[in-house]
């Protein structure tokens, strides 16, 4: 598991910046794109939402390792 | 008599006041449906949420419950087409996806509700059990 804060750290060093509240997640979107990432607004987010959604904002399977290594809790 | 006087005043300027119209800074919601149909692939993680995957969109949403699951993925779709819609990029995002719209917008956008269909099919889970596909 990973820790929200975490989470979203890593997300703005990707250059996503927050755009709306819904009841349970939060909506980010890449600067200057059109990529937006669901993030829920728990404590804890699972291995597996932390790395398709790493991937899917274009991090390399390496980096997300050493992210989910780095910031597990 | 001026302490006798007094309520009888007050009875008379509430009387003459108008109705006033309180619900008339309700926003009605409209709901604009949207052709698509989106597959998500849901599994389920080692610590026991789901997570629902969208690959044509590059999208991943996460939730304690199946039933969370579904809604937080038609409440993700929403918000991402009112954000593009805000920022004038809905129809080029809709073009790319080759999806449409079957109603138009409304003139005042601020209340629409965006519903896109999507069809949730199971994979395996985290310990790697083949789950069927619902459809």
């Amino acid at each position: 598991m990973v820790r929200h804060d975490s989470f979203i750290n890593k997300i703005r060093t990707l250059d996503y910046i927050y755009k709306t509240r819904q009841k349970r997640t939060d909506l980010w979107r890449k600067k200057g794109g059109t990529h937006y990432l669901s993030v829920p607004n728990r404590d804890l987010l699972s291995d597996e939402y932390v790395t398709s959604a790493l991937s899917q904002a274009g991090c390399p399977p390496k980096e997300i390792q050493n992210f989910l290594t780095s910031a597990k809790c | 008599m001026v302490f006798a006087g007094r309520p009888c005043v007050s009875i008379v300027v509430l009387a003459c006041q108008p109705l006033r119209p309180y619900n008339r800074f309700v926003v009605k919601q409209q709901v604009v449906r949207v052709d698509a149909n989106i597959q998500w692939k849901i599994l389920q993680a080692k610590s026991g949420e789901w997570v629902g995957v969208c690959d044509p969109l590059k999208l991943t949403v996460e939730a304690e419950t199946w039933a969370d699951l579904m809604e937080d993925i038609g409440h993700t779709l929403d918000a991402l087409l009112k954000d593009l819609l805000s920022s004038n990029e809905l129809d080029r995002f809709l073009r790319d996806q080759g999806w449409k719209l079957l109603a138009a917008i409304p003139s005042r956008p601020e209340g629409v509700r965006f519903d896109v269909p999507f069809i949730p099919a199971m994979m395996a889970n985290a310990n790697g059990t083949a789950r069927q596909l619902h459809q």
